[in-house]
């Protein structure tokens, strides 16, 4: 809800509206049996075109790893290969390579359980028409810089079509000019910035934000990405089927901007690439109920019924986990910036 | 139903019209409070010598045929009021007004009580709560509720506790139509549901029917509830102010023109706002944060009785729950302000007209609307001047309707009600609207969804009550319905069937089947805990409409001083064409919800419930109990298998007494038990591996997912602990110079049982290991509240 994304409103109101009720309200164990679940296998398989199918197997938390399967796959409903075992539960493809628009299938044999099956169709690319980015483009509540990219791509028309986005930042760390002394360590991706011996350093921008409202009618609070790692964005065509699409993304440039007025370091030149992925359903699906779960559990204890739950979406038959596909398109963006 | 059965039901109504008695008269008229000339609904009108009665309908007319040249004794009852009698020399139609007098405190219990009539009412599945006995119950916050009250009766449950939502056997909460003044109200409740929108101050009379409903009312599977809003005083200005601890009132009420014109205004609010939340948020964030909160209801009436025959009614009601904040930084670097508010708006105009003795109309055009309105503007400022975005929501529904009835009384065996009405429906389910600017340059302003649906709906209906001898009596009704928009038409033809066999001279054997459609949905915004944030749909597209089948078998008796009332029912409910969201659904705005809704639930619903009431001048109350199974399916919930309804209570037990110690002092109790609510909590991990996409191995952490995922037991399959409170009240009344005060103390969960509001998990260290455990959080311990009314 718009209402929500710049506050922590949800917890003031309720906080408020039930003050009394929780100054006098107590909290007590409870001991109620609960039966165990139903031991199924779990199945990852998340794949890109032009790659070989790589997949996780499992059986459960107890017993996580297993090598005796017989995993098949299928593309376009024409059996394709069995994948190879390759130890720790990992199961490969060694010739098939997945192609755009295509179904595939997966069909597992193994001796402790039902066959499991799921299917899935990697989708068209959508290549991103432009880019560009902007600098100081505001503060947010707390004083800090935002930055922000415009991206335009055009939506395939007369489908159902799902994205995510990431960006990735590369910066030369021998150009950097280190402006703040006074602090000791400065590190990105764990490289302290001082010390590192790396010439290129690569790293996902976090906390990416966005008003755009395909963006907000996933019905996810930015309100948590500002203090959570949010460094994917996922939503779909519904507002804009078959148009073109212009986003806007906003992040925090932590690493070369000011931070409550103190400028740490600069970087003059900065490559982006932005990465526009054209999901399936099954992802889709997958990562929002993914997400949801983050949510529900990063909600304040107190207020955390829990009886509210998510269950985390499975397109496997007989089993959990997701076998689902994407197309990546990316954008390069060099930005380059002389200090005032 | 088959169209045989419908010509059954038409062929009854036919050959019955056919009787006519010439050697008949009416006694006809209103039935009035003497003091304040406010109608009396559901009053009895008995004539002790042919031992012929009938009730005053919703708006206190009544019609009564007598033998001609016979004489007739009247005595007319209503709870509350002394029994009236009067005699009569009947020689032609007749009109007569009956003007009652409400009953001081330790008046004894005169000869008819309108209880009596109970189990020789063909309705079942009926309950009606005077006012007077919502006032002997304890209340909460110092504020008595209707719908509380309601939730003490079998049959009936409460959302959670402290909620005023009602689920009626087994049903949700929107099949619930809840009608004031003959018009629905689509959002009941404040303060996340402690407390509903009906300020006691205006309630004339309120009944709610859970089964057997007659073919007048529709468009919702569970329950009817029907409020009448008082009329105002015809007679002398008069006025309450009532101070609380949630709330506080004023009501005004009086003659415009005496005996002819009057009005009625009832205003309430919440106060704590401007007593609590925004000073100590002031406080807490030294001086730059702002949260407030606070409901308000607006309730009016104005009635003109322009003659014998017609009389107007003008209906009014607003209500409002707001929360709004505003954020500023000192060195005003940023500047934020966010508002919600929700509520309901009514109007209604009715015109009552008196045709002859035998035929009584009413005529209703209504507008009632729902919004849901959510304003978030920030503004921040950085170096070269300042940026400000806006993002608006809207979601709502509005009504506007027609609607006439027509109550013919054909003679003391056969009274014919029908009646028709159309209703435009308006839905808005969610337009979002988004704008930028730069140093007031404007970059984006656009409005999304901005959808708007109409959606039309028809009724007419025809409802047969017929007393077949002395033992028999029936209602039969036929209702039609049809719902169109531009592209989609549902039709039903829902048959209403009520019937009653007496026994016994007290007790009787009631029966009913019932089929409703109800073509408006509501669904919450998922992942959202607010109350308010739910909007309506219509049917549409996937969306077909809901419906309920209802079939219900029961007893009824009255004591032989009418002392005690039994009741005691059966019944089968199976729901059909349920909605859901789907499992993972998330949308905002609005936007989005048409696919993610799936359809094609069933559910069932059977139960067995007993009351017993006890009236009398000292000691008054009732006991009530309720066995009850409620279950759903829907296809991709719980591997397709039925699993307990949210709201599945199978034990629900009540009792409560209400002792006059003195004419002006009372004491009341109040117990109930309950069984726990179902719930689903995890009970295993799914492990995930190192999540990674293709050629990105190192990147173990890039998604900030969980590496452990939670599994949960199948849909509903445990219970947290059973509810039960006592609750205890203390009144006391006095007469003072200028008008009467009333101190009224409560205490509510009187024995502090520490009630579970949810479960949660919590991380405890055991022998220096973190576990989970599984804790309650209990909201509502003891909780004594006091409230003072000075009515004037």
């Amino acid at each position: 809800m718009a209402f929500f994304t710049n506050f922590p409103m949800k917890k003031c109101t309720w906080l408020a509206l039930f003050f009394s009720g929780v100054l006098m309200g107590c909290e007590e164990e409870v001991f109620l049996k609960i039966p165990q679940s139903e031991r199924k296998p779990i199945v990852y398989c998340i794949y890109t075109t032009d790659s070989l199918v790589t997949l996780t197997l499992m059986h459960d938390s107890s017993d996580p790893y297993t090598n005796n399967a017989k995993v098949k796959l299928y593309a376009s409903n024409s059996f394709a290969e069995e994948l190879l075992s390759r130890g720790e539960g990992r199961y490969s493809a060694s010739s098939t390579r997945i192609q755009l628009a295509t179904s595939y299938s997966l069909e597992i044999n193994t001796a402790d359980y039902s066959t499991i099956t799921a299917t899935d169709t990697s989708p068209n690319r959508v290549p991103i028409i432009s880019a560009t980015h902007r600098d100081s483009t505001g503060l947010d509540h707390f004083n800090s810089t935002l930055a922000d990219f415009t991206i335009t791509f055009k939506d395939l028309p007369q489908q159902e079509n799902y994205y995510e986005v990431f960006i990735s930042q590369t910066i030369d760390t021998s150009q950097l000019i280190l402006i703040d002394t006074t602090l000791s360590d400065l590190y990105i991706e764990g490289e302290n910035l001082r010390e590192t011996q790396k010439k290129e350093m690569s790293f996902k921008l976090l906390s990416l934000l966005s008003k755009d409202p395909s963006i907000q009618a996933e019905g996810f609070t930015d309100y948590a990405g500002a203090f959570q790692d949010q460094n994917f964005l996922f939503f779909n065509d519904r507002l804009f089927d078959g148009e073109t699409k212009t986003l806007k993304i906003q992040y925090y440039p932590y690493y070369n901007e000011q931070l409550n007025g103190t400028l740490y370091y600069y970087a003059p030149e900065r490559n982006f690439e932005i990465h526009l992925r054209s999901i399936s359903k099954n992802y889709y699906l997958y990562r929002k109920s993914q997400k949801q779960y983050v949510d529900l559990n990063n909600q304040n204890t107190i207020w955390r019924n829990a009886g509210d739950y998510v269950d985390l979406y499975t397109n496997m038959d007989n089993g959990y986990g997701v076998f689902a596909g994407y197309s990546t398109s990316i954008y390069n963006l060099n930005v380059i910036q002389s200090i005032d | 139903m088959t169209p045989c059965n419908c010509r059954t039901i038409l062929s009854v109504s036919l050959i019955v019209l056919t009787l006519t008695a010439s050697s008949q008269v009416r006694v006809s008229g209103w039935v009035h409070d003497s003091c304040t000339g406010e109608s009396l609904v559901h009053a009895v009108i008995f004539d002790s010598i042919s031992q012929r009665s009938t009730i005053s309908n919703n708006y206190g007319f009544y019609s009564l045929q007598l033998t001609k040249q016979q004489k007739a004794k009247l005595f007319v009852s209503f709870l509350g009021y002394q029994t009236f009698s009067c005699d009569a020399n009947l020689h032609a139609d007749t009109l007569i007004n009956l003007h009652l007098t409400s009953k001081p405190e330790a008046i004894e219990e005169l000869v008819v009580s309108a209880e009596r009539s109970i189990h020789t009412q063909v309705q079942m599945s009926s309950i009606n709560l005077s006012n007077a006995q919502i006032q002997h119950l304890p209340e909460i916050g110092g504020e008595t509720d209707i719908l509380k009250a309601y939730q003490l009766m079998p049959g009936i449950i409460q959302g959670g506790e402290g909620s005023s939502n009602i689920l009626v056997r087994g049903g949700e909460s929107d099949q619930n139509l809840i009608l004031l003044d003959d018009v629905p109200l689509y959002y009941v409740n404040h303060l996340g549901g402690f407390v509903s929108v009906f300020n006691s101050d205006m309630i004339k009379d309120a009944s709610l029917i859970k089964g057997g409903f007659p073919a007048r009312y529709g468009n919702r599977l569970s329950s009817i509830m029907d409020v009448r809003m008082k009329d105002g005083n015809t007679q002398e200005w008069a006025g309450s102010a009532t101070l609380g601890m949630l709330t506080s009132r004023l009501s005004l009420e009086g003659p415009l023109k005496p005996n002819t014109t009057s009005m009625i205004l009832s205003v309430r609010r919440f106060m704590w706002d401007v007593l609590y939340l925004r000073p100590l948020s002031y406080i807490l964030s030294e001086g730059n944060t702002n949260i407030g909160y606070y409901f308000y209801d607006i309730n009016a009436k104005i009635q003109h009785r322009i003659s014998s025959k017609n009389r107007v009614y003008l209906s009014f009601y607003l209500g409002d729950d707001k929360i709004s904040t505003r954020l500023k930084e000192k060195e005003a670097v940023s500047k934020a302000h966010a508002k919600l508010k929700w509520g309901n708006m009514l109007g209604a105009i009715r015109w009552n007209h008196t045709y002859h003795s035998r035929l009584f109309s009413n005529i209703t055009v209504a507008h009632t609307r729902f919004r849901y309105l959510s304003e978030n503007s920030n503004k921040f400022r950085y170096e070269e001047g300042y940026e400000e975005t806006n993002s608006n929501l809207y979601s709502g529904i509005r009504d506007i309707s027609i609607k006439i009835d027509y109550e013919y009384y054909h003679n003391d065996r056969y009274t014919v009600l029908f009646g028709a009405d159309q209703i435009i429906h308006n839905f808005k389910p969610g337009v979002s609207t988004y704008s930028e600017s730069k140093n007031s340059i404007s970059l984006i302003d656009t409005t999304f969804n901005n959808q708007k649906l109409f959606s039309y709906e028809n009724n007419v209906y025809l409802e047969n009550q017929l007393n077949l001898g002395d033992k028999i009596k029936l209602n039969l009704g036929l209702r039609f319905n049809a719902y169109y928009d531009l592209n989609h038409r549902y039709f039903s033809v829902e048959p209403r069937i009520s019937g009653l066999f007496l026994l016994h001279p007290n007790m009787s054997l009631k029966y009913s089947y019932t089929r409703v459609q109800q073509n408006i949905h509501q669904i919450d915004y998922p992942n959202l805990y607010l109350p308010g944030a739910d909007i309506w749909i219509p049917t549409m597209n996937d969306i077909v409409p809901e419906k309920a089948s209802q079939y219900a078998i029961g007893l009824s008796a009255t004591s032989r001083n009418d002392t005690y009332i039994f009741e005691i029912e059966g019944y089968y409910k199976a729901l059909k064409d349920l909605m859901y969201l789907k499992p993972g659904a998330g949308f905002s705005h609005g936007i989005g919800w048409e696919d993610q809704i799936a359809q094609g639930g069933t559910g069932q619903s059977y139960g067995t419930e007993l009351l017993v009431q006890r009236r009398g001048k000292l000691l008054e109350g009732w006991v009530s109990y309720s066995y009850s199974r409620s279950t759903r399916s829907f296809e991709g919930v719980n591997q397709g298998k039925a699993f307990p309804f949210q709201y599945d209570r199978p034990h629900s037990f009540n009792v409560h007494a209400s002792y006059n110690v003195r004419k002006n002092f009372s004491l009341s109790a109040l117990w109930i038990y309950q069984t726990g609510l179902p719930i689903t909590l995890r009970n295993g991990t799914l492990v995930s591996p190192d999540f990674n996409y293709p050629g990105e191995e190192n990147r173990v952490n890039d998604l900030n997912v969980p590496s452990e995922y939670a599994l949960y037991t199948s849909t509903n399959s445990l219970r947290i602990e059973n509810y039960h409170r006592l609750d205890l009240s203390m009144q006391h009344k006095k007469q003072k110079k200028r008008g009467e005060r009333i101190w009224k103390l409560s205490i509510y969960n009187a024995y502090n049982r520490m009630n579970p509001y949810f479960y949660f998990w919590k991380s405890v260290s055991i022998n220096g290991n973190e576990e989970l455990r599984l804790y309650k959080k209990t909201l509502f311990p003891i909780m004594p509240s006091i409230s003072y009314t000075f009515n004037f």
